[in-house]
């Protein structure tokens, strides 16, 4: 009896396992290892001092002049200019004509003119406008910098507007793309020449520039404010910005790193391939590419979105950085600091302490330089610089400008060392751009703010 | 039939079904986890036969050496027991000379020592005292030189301008050495973690990134394959007292004349590597001698006698 009852036990057991292995055969699935991500749970964000940005906030317009029968005008103030920009991005373009021919701005008595400080890529337009059909853009390969909003000429009352985007170093040449916005959208955006509280009247260089004709198209047009420039200086203190969020982000998490100083006293970092130097101030990632294969074949528009997405992969835009150039030849970006709507140049001292430059090699990052520390204002006063027509009468004495080589005139902001190397100063000056880049047009005056407060 | 008999009829088919089972189970199990690896392998065998790409028999080493990524002490001076040996060499035929803050030992011989292929070896063996640390890297007619290479983990450190044994020979004699030595961190890394890894780019892959850039081209034959160490960083000016990151690094012979070199980590060619510009670099910064030099200064050191 006792023998039966184990008989059936151990067939019980067999007739369990074989249908355990049954199953086990059927559903049998072969386990691939996944490699563990994000093993290093070290931190690749700076949380605190850094943002994420997209194209829109990192190609704002500069200045946008209304042309009012002969007269230009622009904001006073920066805040309209943003409600402007704002305004802007709502505008819905349709009908685009990729071939438009020649911008014509005679015959209309108010157009709006927007300028951007940098040359972009046409393709940018899908992120600053309500686009409806980006498909018609695929192909095309071109820039601009300036935008221009015209009535549609046909008909007496215009039912829509046209929108032109220009590259105003091709002077004279074809526009780049042309599109339409609806009447309402038009209206609105020329709405603030009705009551021009909140501008400020503004000259053209062509006007003054005596015996100079102005280009064929008037696309390429430099404007000044007429009046003196009533502008805010500031002190500013910096802020640490942590270098460890960006080097773990920059570094792969597999790869030994070795810890060293150079002469300087500056810390280097340095795996294989990739060495990064810092300072208190400034950080500088390379990524060694020991051969010459496969060159990046990038657009413009891809080189900057990429850049744009590796700096938001570690939140790394800790000031107001826009865009400074895009160079497809050398994979290179460039972005500039702004501060109080005003691009922030540097000197020997403040060397890349307002510059974040990225270039790439191979689909990585080859080259990451910027600044470690950001700025905030801790004093502000007024300070007013000299008129535009001023400017113009001493630039048009200057020897050392040839005054058909200008290409544009701004007030933009210097950022000076004080002694005590972490206060700095923003003054603002009035800036030239020639064939040989940005310069002073009062190198050594700095009693040229005159300080009201 | 008994109940008890039809029991144990069923516990014996059961047995049986069970085995069969667990075989099959085992048998699936075994095949996938091998069969991964060796269909990328098989697929990488026929894509080099259809390129006409041959590989010479043992060229790829069955056990593979252990990858890993190591880092070189910050002093690149001579450690205390080398410096030892230096003191001890006798300088009664030779000039021995220690630069660059003990980080470079030139040796001139008053006397050149004739060599060929087969003596150099123990030319050297007697001449550098410690020259176990190198291995033989190759001998460059054309630039009047040997080079040895500094190894370590038994693996060769590929051109490093801290890690190498210049033996400048002219006219087949050996006129002097300029050493360098490269020492190195004992125990884990500095950057934490284990300092090895496994190899993540095999053999077959390198070859294949090596096709597939064009190096290697059809008709080629791979003869030789061995992992070393490399590092794309030589010391900048400001840095020299820094340590090196050097990571494993393939070097694939073709045709038993030419070297490619493929990082085993990230399978990044490097293909900036010149043995002639190494040689001549090392030669010029340390002036040694070039066969027409030594001829005008024996000349001259005859007019002088």
């Amino acid at each position: 009896m006792k023998k039966e009852t184990m008989k059936s036990v151990i067939l019980v057991i067999l007739i369990a396992f074989s249908l355990v292995l049954t199953v086990a055969l059927w559903t049998y699935q072969p386990v691939n290892e996944t490699l563990e991500e994000d093993v290093f749970i070290d931190d690749t964000k700076l949380e605190e001092t850094g943002a994420e940005r997209e194209v829109a906030n990192l190609v704002l317009p500069d200045r946008i002049i209304f042309h009012e029968q002969g007269s230009f005008y622009s904001f006073r103030d920066n805040v309209d200019k943003k409600a402007f920009y704002d305004q802007m991005q709502n505008w819905n373009l349709t009908t685009l004509d990729v071939n438009p021919g020649r911008i014509d701005l005679d015959n209309h008595s108010r157009v709006v003119e927007i300028h951007f400080p940098a040359k972009l890529s046409i393709h940018v337009i899908k992120d600053l406008f309500q686009l409806n059909d980006e498909g018609q853009l695929e192909e095309v390969q071109a820039n601009f910098d300036r935008v221009f909003l015209l009535h549609h000429p046909e008909g007496s009352a215009p039912t829509s507007y046209d929108l032109w985007f220009v590259d105003s170093d091709a002077s004279g040449s074809d526009a780049t793309l042309q599109a339409t916005i609806s009447s309402t959208a038009g209206e609105d955006a020329l709405q603030v020449l009705e009551n021009k509280d909140k501008l400020t009247e503004m000259i053209r260089f062509a006007d003054v520039r005596p015996g100079e004709q102005e280009d064929e198209t008037g696309a390429s047009n430099i404007y000044v404010p007429s009046g003196p420039v009533e502008i805010s200086e500031y002190v500013l203190q910096t802020g640490t910005v942590p270098g460890k969020p960006i080097q773990n982000d920059l570094f792969p998490p597999n790869t030994r790193v070795s810890r060293s100083t150079n002469n300087n006293g500056d810390n280097i970092l340095k795996t294989f391939r990739r060495r990064l130097t810092q300072n208190e101030k400034r950080m500088e990632y390379e990524w060694m590419v020991p051969n010459s294969a496969n060159q990046n074949n990038w657009s413009e528009y891809e080189l900057f979105v990429k850049s744009m997405e590796d700096i938001n992969s570690h939140l790394g835009w800790t000031d107001d950085y826009r865009l400074n150039s895009v160079q497809s030849g050398r994979d290179e970006v460039q972005y500039r600091m702004y501060f109080n709507e005003r691009p922030v140049m540097e000197n020997s001292d403040s060397y890349m302490l307002a510059t974040i430059l990225l270039s790439y090699q191979q689909g990585q990052i080859q080259e990451y330089k910027r600044p470690l520390v950001h700025f905030s204002s801790i004093n502000e006063s007024k300070a007013i610089l000299q008129s535009g027509e001023e400017v113009l009468q001493d630039i048009k004495e200057k020897e050392d400008i040839n005054y058909t080589d200008i290409r544009d005139i701004k007030v933009m902001y210097s950022l000076e060392e004080q002694r005590n190397d972490v206060v700095y100063s923003l003054i603002p000056e009035w800036y030239v751009l020639t064939n040989s880049g940005w310069s002073k047009v009062y190198p050594d005056d700095r009693s040229q703010n005159a300080e009201i407060s | 039939m008994q109940w008890g008999q039809i029991k144990t009829l069923f516990i014996i088919s059961f047995l049986i079904l069970d085995l069969f089972l667990l075989y099959q189970f085992l048998n699936k199990q075994g095949e996938d986890e091998l069969g991964q690896i060796s269909t990328v392998a098989e697929s990488i065998e026929t894509e080099l036969e259809a390129n006409d790409i041959t590989i010479a028999e043992g060229a790829i080493p069955k056990d593979l050496p252990e990858a890993s990524q190591i880092e070189s002490k910050s002093s690149h001076a001579f450690p205390e027991e080398i410096l030892g040996q230096v003191e001890d060499m006798d300088d009664s035929d030779k000039k021995v000379e220690l630069l660059n803050d003990n980080q470079v030992l030139k040796v001139t011989l008053d006397d050149p020592v004739e060599v060929t292929e087969e003596t150099l070896q123990d030319v050297v063996n007697e001449m550098v005292p410690f020259s176990s640390r190198y291995s033989y890297w190759g001998w460059n007619e054309e630039e009047g030189a040997a080079l040895f290479f500094q190894a370590t983990n038994n693996q060769t450190i590929y051109f490093n301008n801290n890690g190498y044994l210049l033996v400048n020979i002219v006219d087949g004699k050996v006129t002097g050495y300029v050493a360098t030595l490269l020492s190195f961190k004992e125990g884990e890394f500095s950057g934490g973690g284990s300092s090895t890894s496994e190899i993540e780019i095999e053999p077959l892959s390198a070859i294949r990134i090596l096709v597939e850039n064009g190096e290697i081209q059809p008709g080629d034959e791979i003869t030789s394959m061995s992992i070393g160490y490399h590092t794309s960083y030589s010391l900048a000016y400001g840095e020299e007292n820094s340590p090196h990151v050097f990571a494993s690094a393939w070097k694939v012979t073709v045709n038993g004349e030419r070297n490619h070199f493929v990082y085993a980590i990230d399978g990044t060619i490097i293909d900036y590597i010149d043995e002639g510009t190494f040689i001549t670099d090392i030669k010029s910064k340390y002036n040694l001698s070039e066969g027409r030099e030594v001829q005008s200064t024996a000349n001259e050191s005859r007019e002088t006698n």
